[in-house]
């Protein structure tokens, strides 16, 4: 008998499955092609309007009217490095979650900016009301990891704006983008970097990033734009600021294809809590998530306490075919922070598709293999 | 013949923005290149029946696309 229950619990990576609509959208532009923006015939007009669709509906999906601020890129990474780069750290110092991802850290490292950790709960949930003056005084900006991708904690981010309000914040919404309420405007937010291939259900190689005031990056990325073609220096209006090059127009079909056709969740919240409650009972298992379930997503980890990481999650893929990530997810620091490292944590992230019988037969296999 | 008039704008961002504030009131319009004797920082434009420009003109202001043009 066919098993149809859906054991992919690795979505914090990338999403699978996607809607049905996303290849067919990309196999469309594939087979019909047409670039972005270089000329006036149909094949081009087509292909410029479904990215420029794309940039409005991305700007409803992260709060600004302001979509002419959002710029194609690859992922999320390469975004934020375009902006940390492009950005004058006059005190070279920035303050951070303490959950922050490599895609951050590294690049800071790169550009010698000394980093300060916000003050924070156990659980990496940061304390607003704990952030002294003096840590607000000399900090050229604030980078939050919306959600983390180790134990799914969900940031306070209008809170931190709020006691931040004169000091640039950088959300890194790779997580939440799809997943949680993002406001750009509402919470005047000054960047937004976001992927498209996790909890937007968008192909992989799509996302890129959101600035409020263009004015205060510069573009490192230079090149063709199709506008103001005189010139050798770049434009300085948006998007073509930060928009060198041909983007990924095939992918920005299929991300375009995942907006429009967005599934609602098939499990429920209850589900999950119940399920992260009855997993730290185990004395086998610690159980990565927040402490407060108002602030929980849908990624949670484990720490096997008598068992390598890797080796308990291949037995979950061996045994139950439950196919999950191991290891430090490229996050050391928020494993530092949740006292996980060097060995990191099984990591569990969920899908809109999952059911609640699939969640729980993740539950079963967890305590089977344990 | 009746005359014709091209809608100019800084980039393609803007020329799809303002082609859909004017396929939604049904004017007649074409994307077209930009001709060569005329100079725009974006390679494309909007043609238009002159006859049409007062109202697209108001539908583009109302909407914050700026934007220039010339007879052609």
């Amino acid at each position: 008998m066919e098993d149809y229950r859906n054991k992919y619990f690795d979505n914090a990576c990338t999403s699978f499955p996607k809607p049905a609509e996303v290849g067919n959208a990309m196999l469309k532009h594939l087979n019909e092609g047409g670039s972005y923006g270089r000329a006036a015939y149909n094949r081009i007009i087509s292909s410029t309007r479904a990215v420029e669709e794309t940039r409005e509906k991305l700007g409803s999906f992260m709060g600004t009217k302001h979509f002419s601020n959002i710029v194609f890129d690859y992922n999320a990474t390469s975004a934020i490095n375009k902006i940390l780069s492009g950005f004058s750290f006059k005190h070279k110092t920035v303050l951070v979650s303490p959950l922050e991802h490599n895609a951050v850290m590294r690049p800071l490292t790169l550009l010698g900016i000394k980093v300060e950790i916000l003050p924070h709960n156990k659980d990496g949930y940061i304390a607003v009301e704990q952030i002294s003056p003096s840590m607000i005084e000399h900090a050229d900006m604030v980078i939050v990891n919306h959600i983390s991708n180790v134990n799914g904690v969900v940031q306070p981010i209008s809170q931190l704006k709020e006691v931040f309000s004169g000091t640039p914040l950088l959300v890194d919404a790779s997580q939440s983008l799809g997943k949680v309420e993002v406001l750009a405007d509402e919470w005047n937010i000054d960047f937004v970097a976001f992927t498209g291939h996790k909890g937007l259900l968008g192909p992989t190689g799509t996302g890129g990033f959101y600035v409020k005031n263009s004015d205060v990056l510069k573009a490192t990325v230079v090149g063709g734009t199709g506008s103001n073609s005189a010139s050798f220096e770049m434009p300085n209006y948006m998007p073509d600021k930060f928009q060198a090059g041909t983007p990924n127009i095939t992918g920005i079909y299929g991300l375009q294809a995942a907006l429009n056709n967005k599934p609602k969740n098939s499990w429920d919240w209850l589900t999950l809590h119940s399920i992260l409650n009855e997993l730290k009972q185990n004395s086998k298992i610690r159980v990565l998530c927040a402490e407060d379930y108002t602030f929980q997503s849908d990624v949670f980890s484990i720490f096997p306490c008598n068992e390598d990481v890797s080796g308990f999650a291949y037995k979950l893929n061996n045994e139950y075919g439950i196919q999950v990530r191991s290891g430090l997810h490229c996050s050391p620091l928020a494993h530092k922070t949740l006292g996980t490292f060097p060995k990191g944590s099984v990591r569990f992230s969920l899908s809109p598709y999952h059911t609640n019988n699939d969640l729980e037969f993740l539950y079963s296999s967890i305590l089977n293999a344990i | 013949m009746e005359e014709r008039r091209v809608l100019l704008f800084r980039n393609i961002h803007v020329v799809i923005q303002a082609e859909k504030v004017i396929l939604e009131k049904g004017y007649w319009y074409q994307i077209i290149p930009v001709p060569s004797n005329i100079s725009s920082e974006c390679g494309m434009c909007i043609h238009i029946k002159t006859n049409d420009y007062k109202f697209i003109k108001y539908l583009l202001e109302a909407k914050g696309i700026t934007h220039s043009s010339e007879i052609i």
